[in-house]
């Protein structure tokens, strides 16, 4: 494989894997620990509107797919705020709004198309370079603010009502926490597409979460578990000849099962007192 | 000047449907008011009155004769144990840090000053040990006092408690009232509880909230305030001189 990475599409693939664990590991934190990742999932799949209607127009698709995206994060955030008790059903209905929209739009997009599979699963090997200089300013962009805002986030995440009480901004929290993951799920897309984006945000802070003694640990833990990750499956897809993002998730899926069984044979046969 | 005071309080999240009503009350400093009453009462919105959190339909709420909605460092506040994320990464001191006014401020870490207050209130409460360890590995008594701890960052001149001893074992229930007595040699508390048996014993006098309150400035449940308990048909709106006068001859 060493050879490999002499070429730009495997150094290109590698930047992104980094890229795409710090937004996984702040953002995928926050996801878990806010029981968010239903919401996260309706912000992945509302994306592939952006995708259809940058292809239909014409215009960059990652910046139109951003804009697109972030637009949708902040109509959800409104909504389910005004309608808590009916939250999941409008997740629901912008989930599917999006990936009815975008499929309309490439249809009625004439002459030949991109291959849009890849941003429903992902195509790290394809990834140019102008793609990674968006990746790197939305990573910045999500470090400024999970970093800078860390104890709001930390105050709003760990208790709620009493942030509340204590004057933190809290009705900033949902629509901040919602453009941040449209900003994360526009870079993840390039490397494990839109239906595998909620795999690679929510496994590697599930796994960590119970072991965690802080959200910073956990944000860290993530970050260096998800690249992990990415790096193996990107290995196992060169060796194997398979799609890279599969092989991803896929070993993502791996490590989270061998820690569950092995959480259950260690509570079922240690010795009890 | 009372540490507490509600002048003709009425409230309702409903103006249609009034959930407290008539409330006058007034608490001396340093006072350890146990409020008592049946779920769905109105303990915990006369708390949330007390927090500034919400505002009186007609009335007025005082703390040390200012209004709680803009003095909010004067009330700190002491949520049901059982609210509480018991799976959140967190760490004790972080939780502790939390009631300070930084955890609203931009920033990844918190202040040295706000680091010697996390282990001067941790060593008021006696888990001056505790700084480092898990949120998920403490006990329900001890989460209690972290708390307690984190409700204290601020100074505050009175201390809500709702229901602090809910879930908790005896042994756990009396190390925590016997942390509340010290508390209250400096602080006003008022504390939420169902456990009428304790009240003679930890408080030195009784809210009791129903709809209507009935304050008794001794710690005993009169006949009144069992009447106001059950929601019997007595003019609770009286003056507190007849009030007392009946609690004597009860």
């Amino acid at each position: 494989m060493w050879e490999a990475l002499q070429y730009d599409f495997m150094q290109h693939a590698l930047l992104a894997i980094v890229l795409g664990s710090i937004a996984c590991g702040l953002l995928g934190s926050i996801v878990v620990v806010n029981r968010m990742t239903f919401l996260a999932g309706g912000i992945s799949h509302f994306a592939y509107g952006g995708v259809g209607l940058g292809v239909f127009l014409g215009w960059p698709l990652l910046p139109t797919t951003l804009a697109f995206t972030v637009g949708g994060a902040l109509i959800l955030a409104k909504w389910t705020q005004q309608n808590r008790e009916n939250s999941d059903r409008i997740v629901s209905l912008l989930w599917a709004a999006g990936m009815a929209f975008g499929v309309l739009m490439m249809d009625l997009t004439p002459g030949y198309q991109v291959d849009l599979g890849s941003y429903l699963f992902g195509s790290i090997l394809a990834i140019p370079a102008s793609d990674l200089f968006w990746m790197a300013g939305i990573d910045c962009f999500i470090l400024l603010l999970v970093l800078g805002g860390y104890k709001p986030l930390l105050a709003v995440s760990y208790d709620h009502e009493y942030a509340e009480l204590t004057k933190v901004p809290v009705k900033w929290f949902y629509p901040l926490v919602l453009v941040l993951l449209a900003c994360g799920v526009v870079i993840l897309i390039r490397l494990v597409g839109i239906i595998l984006v909620l795999a690679l945000l929510t496994i590697p802070p599930s796994m960590l979460e119970k072991n965690a003694s802080s959200l910073q640990q956990l944000m860290m833990g993530s970050t260096l578990l998800c690249f992990a990750m990415c790096l193996i499956g990107l290995i196992i897809s060169y060796y194997g000849d398979t799609n890279t993002s599969a092989a991803i998730v896929g070993v993502a899926i791996a490590a989270y099962l061998t820690k569950t069984l092995l959480e259950f044979a260690t509570n079922r046969f240690s010795p009890k007192c | 000047m009372k540490e507490v005071e509600l002048r003709r309080v009425q409230f309702g999240y409903d103006p249609k449907k009034i959930v407290l009503e008539k409330i006058d009350l007034a608490i001396p400093n340093k006072d350890l008011v146990a409020v008592i009453g049946p779920n769905g009462g109105g303990k915990s919105t006369l708390f949330r009155l007390i927090l500034g959190l919400l505002k009186p339909l007609q009335g007025e709420v005082f703390i040390e004769g200012q209004n709680p909605q803009i003095r909010t460092d004067l009330v700190g506040y002491v949520p049901q144990n059982s609210k509480s994320n018991h799976h959140f990464p967190i760490r004790v001191g972080d939780v502790v840090a939390l009631g300070s006014d930084e955890s609203r401020r931009w920033g990844w870490g918190f202040s040295r000053e706000v680091r010697e207050r996390t282990d001067q209130v941790l060593e008021e409460v006696g888990l001056s040990d505790f700084k480092k360890r898990s949120w998920q590995a403490l006990s329900g008594g001890e989460r209690q006092r972290v708390l307690i701890a984190r409700a204290m960052m601020s100074k505050p001149r009175l201390l809500l408690l709702d229901e602090p001893s809910a879930n908790l074992d005896l042994q756990s229930k009396t190390k925590l009232y016997d942390l509340l007595h010290r508390v209250n040699e400096n602080t006003t508390v008022l504390v939420s509880t169902h456990d009428l048996g304790l009240v003679p014993h930890i408080a030195k006098s009784v809210a009791t909230v129903n709809h209507f309150l009935h304050y008794h400035p001794k710690p005993e449940i009169t006949d009144l305030a069992l009447h106001v308990m059950c929601g019997s048909d007595v003019d609770h709106h009286c003056p507190l001189p007849e009030m007392t006068t009946l609690a004597a001859a009860s």
